[in-house]
């Protein structure tokens, strides 16, 4: 029953999961956290334009 | 960014061929900088955390001055692309626009798909690929500039007599603009050497000391075609040459063979590919180990670059090369079509 109800925890919390972390899981990208925007280009900017700051883009 | 689906290639176009890219921007969109640079020598030859650190600063002190250069920066946006996403190329619509995590593996992209995908389209009219597509972005050193990784393109030694010698630069120097656009790293210069006219030059500003002092850098007609690409992705997936994959003998291992140091001597190191077509080198009777000593009558000493260039600049699909090898002590004659 525990083992049931732990899995059921697990989908769910998937389940919930952005796409994003998802992906960040899939990938195994666990150390990209911080100030790191993940996998999006448009949040990036939007961040850049709110803060005055420039924007530095990884491709990997 | 963990995936180039849906890349806005208006914006970002770089070396596609790295493992690792990188942009400074403003919010706006305005290009500070690239940096990140692949070469012959490895994956990481032409990087380093000192360097990218520098490469850093110097983005923020461009930010710091922005936008009172924002002319000076315009250069560093490129024109418009033939292709302004991947899904522009049709064998690229099997990419998804965004990466699914369910199927990541399978529906990523890979970058380097979209310099081939450049190549195949320059290519399908049955024209010879130009230059600036085989030998693309051109490292400093085949102008004789060697420039330091650990620095902010700055010059660690210049080859003497190349056309970096002949127009002043010096040990030392740090370039600080060419052609009017900043310049923060290697990739910066390479971004201005793969849009250069040619012939043409090259204008730099050098920072010697503190002091200010310019230069002007020849590009000859034919510039690049010194420079190795042989590490690139679409040399490795052997595409123009049916899958054969070559290596130039060194003028010691030349000898036994009876060849001189000036001979053709292209020693085969793989014959086919796992995964699948094109196979023709296979079909043709090649061996690992043949070496290559005559491509429709050339012998001179090639490289595996001039040996694919030969292929993507002088003959068309459905042509064949007349190749003779040595095996076994012994000249032989084999034809190898030429699948693209």
């Amino acid at each position: 029953m525990a083992r049931i109800a732990a899995l059921a925890v697990a989908a769910l919390a998937a389940f919930q999961q952005g796409p994003k972390e998802q992906l960040r899981g899939v990938l195994k990208d666990t150390e990209v956290r911080g100030a790191w925007i993940y996998d999006d280009l448009d949040a990036g900017f939007a961040e850049a334009k709110k803060s005055g700051k420039p924007l530095l883009v990884v491709f990997r | 960014m963990v995936q180039a689906n849906g890349i806005d290639l208006s914006l970002f176009q770089f070396d596609t061929n790295l493992t690792w890219a990188v942009f400074f921007l403003n919010a706006d969109r305005t290009i500070y900088g690239r940096y990140g640079t692949r070469a012959d020598k490895g994956a990481v030859s032409r990087i380093s955390t000192a360097g990218f650190r520098k490469a850093m600063e110097g983005a923020l002190e461009l930010h710091a001055a922005y936008p009172g250069n924002r002319a000076a920066l315009a250069g560093k946006t490129g024109p418009a692309p033939r292709a302004k996403s991947p899904d522009a190329f049709p064998w690229l619509r099997q990419y998804p626009p965004t990466l699914q995590p369910a199927t990541a593996n399978k529906s990523c992209m890979h970058c380097h798909e979209l310099q081939d995908s450049f190549q195949r389209v320059a290519r399908e009219p049955g024209k010879p690929l130009p230059d600036e597509l085989l030998w693309s972005w051109p490292l400093p050193e085949w102008l004789g500039i060697a420039l330091d990784p650990a620095e902010r393109a700055t010059v660690k030694s210049v080859a003497a007599g190349s056309a970096a010698a002949k127009a002043g630069f010096r040990e030392g120097d740090r370039i600080v603009a060419l052609e009017g656009q900043p310049v923060i790293s290697i990739a910066d210069v390479q971004w201005v050497l793969q849009h250069a006219k040619e012939p043409g030059t090259v204008k730099a500003d050098l920072d010697r000391a503190g002091a200010k002092v310019p230069a002007t850098l020849p590009l000859a007609r034919g510039w690049r075609r010194g420079g190795d690409f042989s590490w690139r992705f679409f040399v490795h997936e052997a595409f123009y040459t049916g899958n054969l994959r070559v290596k130039p003998l060194t003028p010691e291992e030349k000898a036994p063979l009876g060849l001189s140091e000036k001979s053709m001597g292209l020693k085969v190191t793989r014959v086919g590919w796992p995964v699948g077509p094109p196979a023709e080198a296979k079909k043709a009777g090649f061996l690992v180990d043949d070496v290559l000593v005559e491509v429709d009558g050339q012998s001179g000493a090639w490289t595996e670059s001039d040996f694919v260039a030969y292929v993507a600049q002088k003959k068309r699909q459905g042509d064949k090369l007349d190749i003779a090898v040595l095996r076994g002590g012994k000249r032989q004659n084999l034809s190898l079509p030429v699948t693209r």
